[in-house]
């Protein structure tokens, strides 16, 4: 008896039928506000000043440099390119990191609009990632610089934007992902604070995964991000062209994306009652 | 039109804050799940016709903001059934998602992107909001150095620049001093004048009885009724006097 009352409260029986406005209007309205909202938040994150976006590069940069000197010095890496290498995968990998906090942090900062404006909720994560990809596209400008300037043109650097929009949609599929579990347990953030230190040793972001022996190369390649990794260097800084290798890349992040979009969507009618 | 059949609210209280995975899994494990049921709203039935302003008065924590809630899809129901046969603008609240480090200016835009304008639109608008506002003068000031007064002024002045045939007001009249609370009742009599649908949600009985053709009277959940604004406003008092 009392099962079936809880049934009811869990799933809402109820029925909304409402007129929306048409279509076009719609999507031009949604894709505003995703504008804003990354702009608001881009500049809350820099502090309205270009001092701001230096501070953020800070992180990434001390990583690099203390990488550098651990496997130039230390471990003397043979990887070619080396330093490019290394910040290609470090900025990469700061993307991912970025991106996926900032999915759960939003959702909460959002949570007093939430209870007060109907929007879908799916804007929310689309405008938090949209924020982490124009720091990660800034990031990327500066590498491209860098590796125009160390290596001159190679025609494959043509198609580095591709396994880089794999990325985007990846982290954020990822991000819907766990912005939903977010929402039921608070407790989220701290779980996934260990997890990026995981995947972080388990992606080639200070190693070159395709030297490395037998077993522990399955592991690494049994994480997403790995055939990421690698096709980004392929194509910036080795020339090097895979098309079974770049069509599952597509694949999976494009998969990745949907699943978690329509879990997200799935849930974001009880968004503004968990908070 | 808005039309409400059997429309039904439940809310879990839980007895133990469980917010997190440890906790979830903990009860999971032990077996108790450890919650209260509560009808916010409970089969509540009325119809509102086109052009109607609609007065809802209850006590606190009657369910009158769960209502309107509903009614702008922020909340889902439980059971029954919500018809809206219209576009419809919630306004439960003024200033929402307003950045007190950004500018008048710049929070204009952002406010007036979660109310469906484009940036362009709000640039147009945005002479004739900083007027009704009066803050002209602090248009690249930082909102945070604006008095609460005069935020709400400038929240109502944005908000009041979206215009659907369907309103949903949450006690907002009560912004500002005595002049600019008279420009709020002009823009209130404005809309009803052009035919707008209002559904106002009030504990202000003078503000009810000046604006409303029909009054609904809402106590723990359930509607006590509606009906013509003197008999309801009748109801209400009794209602209070009786607790």
């Amino acid at each position: 008896m009392k099962t079936a009352e809880v049934e009811s409260a869990v799933r809402p029986a109820g029925v909304l039928h409402m007129t929306a406005p048409p279509k076009p209007r719609e999507f031009a309205k949604h894709m505003n506000i995703i504008r804003e909202l990354a702009i608001a938040d881009f500049r809350l994150k820099y502090h309205d000043s270009a001092l701001g976006y230096i501070w953020s590069m800070l992180n990434p940069m001390l990583m690099f440099a203390v990488y550098y000197f651990v496997f130039t010095h230390i471990f003397k890496s043979d990887i070619p390119e080396y330093p490019l290498f290394l910040l290609a995968g470090i900025i990469s990998y700061a993307f991912f990191q970025d991106c996926t906090f900032s999915a759960m942090n939003s959702l909460a900062a959002k949570s007093g609009i939430m209870k007060k404006i109907y929007f879908p909720r799916t804007l929310i994560i689309f405008a938090s990632s949209s924020t982490c990809v124009l720091s990660y596209l800034i990031n990327l400008l500066v590498l491209f610089m860098l590796v125009f300037v160390v290596k001159g043109f190679t025609p494959l650097v043509l198609l580095t934007p591709v396994p880089v929009l794999c990325l985007i949609l990846f982290s954020t599929g990822i991000s819907f992902l766990l912005a939903t579990l977010y929402a039921y347990f608070r407790d989220m953030g701290q779980i996934w604070g260990v997890m990026v230190l995981v995947i972080f040793w388990l992606s080639p972001i200070v190693f070159n995964v395709e030297t490395l022996p037998e077993p522990i190369s399955t592991l690494v390649y049994f994480n997403p991000l790995t055939r990421i990794f690698v096709l980004i260097r392929h194509y910036l800084l080795y020339n090097y062209f895979d098309l079974r290798f770049l069509v599952m890349t597509v694949l999976y992040s494009s998969f990745s994306f949907g699943a978690g979009y329509f879990i997200f969507r799935r849930f974001q009618d009880r968004l503004s009652e968990l908070f | 039109m808005i039309e409400v059949r059997h429309l039904s609210k439940v809310f879990r209280i839980p007895h133990a804050k469980k917010k997190t995975l440890y906790h979830n899994l903990l009860s999971v494990i032990t077996r108790t799940y450890d919650y209260e049921e509560f009808f916010a709203l409970k089969d509540v039935t009325f119809k509102i016709e086109p052009g109607e302003f609609v007065g809802i008065i209850g006590r606190n924590g009657s369910g009158k903001s769960t209502l309107l809630k509903m009614l702008s899809r922020i909340y889902q129901p439980t059971s029954g059934e919500v018809i809206i046969k219209d576009e419809i603008f919630p306004l439960l609240e003024l200033g929402v998602g307003f950045q007190r480090d950004f500018s008048v200016r710049d929070n204009i835009v952002l406010y007036g992107a979660l109310l469906g304008f484009t940036r362009r639109e709000m640039n147009k608008k945005i002479d004739e909001i900083l007027a009704f506002s009066e803050l002209e003068r602090f248009v690249d000031a930082r909102l945070e150095k604006l008095s609460t007064g005069m935020q709400m002024r400038l929240g109502f002045a944005i908000a009041i620049q979206s215009v659907a045939p369907i309103m949903l007001v949450d006690e907002v009249l009560a912004v500002g001093d005595k002049a600019f609370g008279d420009k709020c009742r002009s823009v209130f009599w404005n809309l009803k004048r052009n035919g707008i649908t209002i559904l106002f949600v009030s504990h202000d009985l003078e503000a009810v009885r000046e604006y409303c053709d029909s009054v609904i009277v809402i106590d723990n959940g359930r509607l006590v009724g509606h009906g013509g604004t003197d008999v309801m406003i009748g109801e209400y008092t009794q209602l209070v006097s009786v607790h």
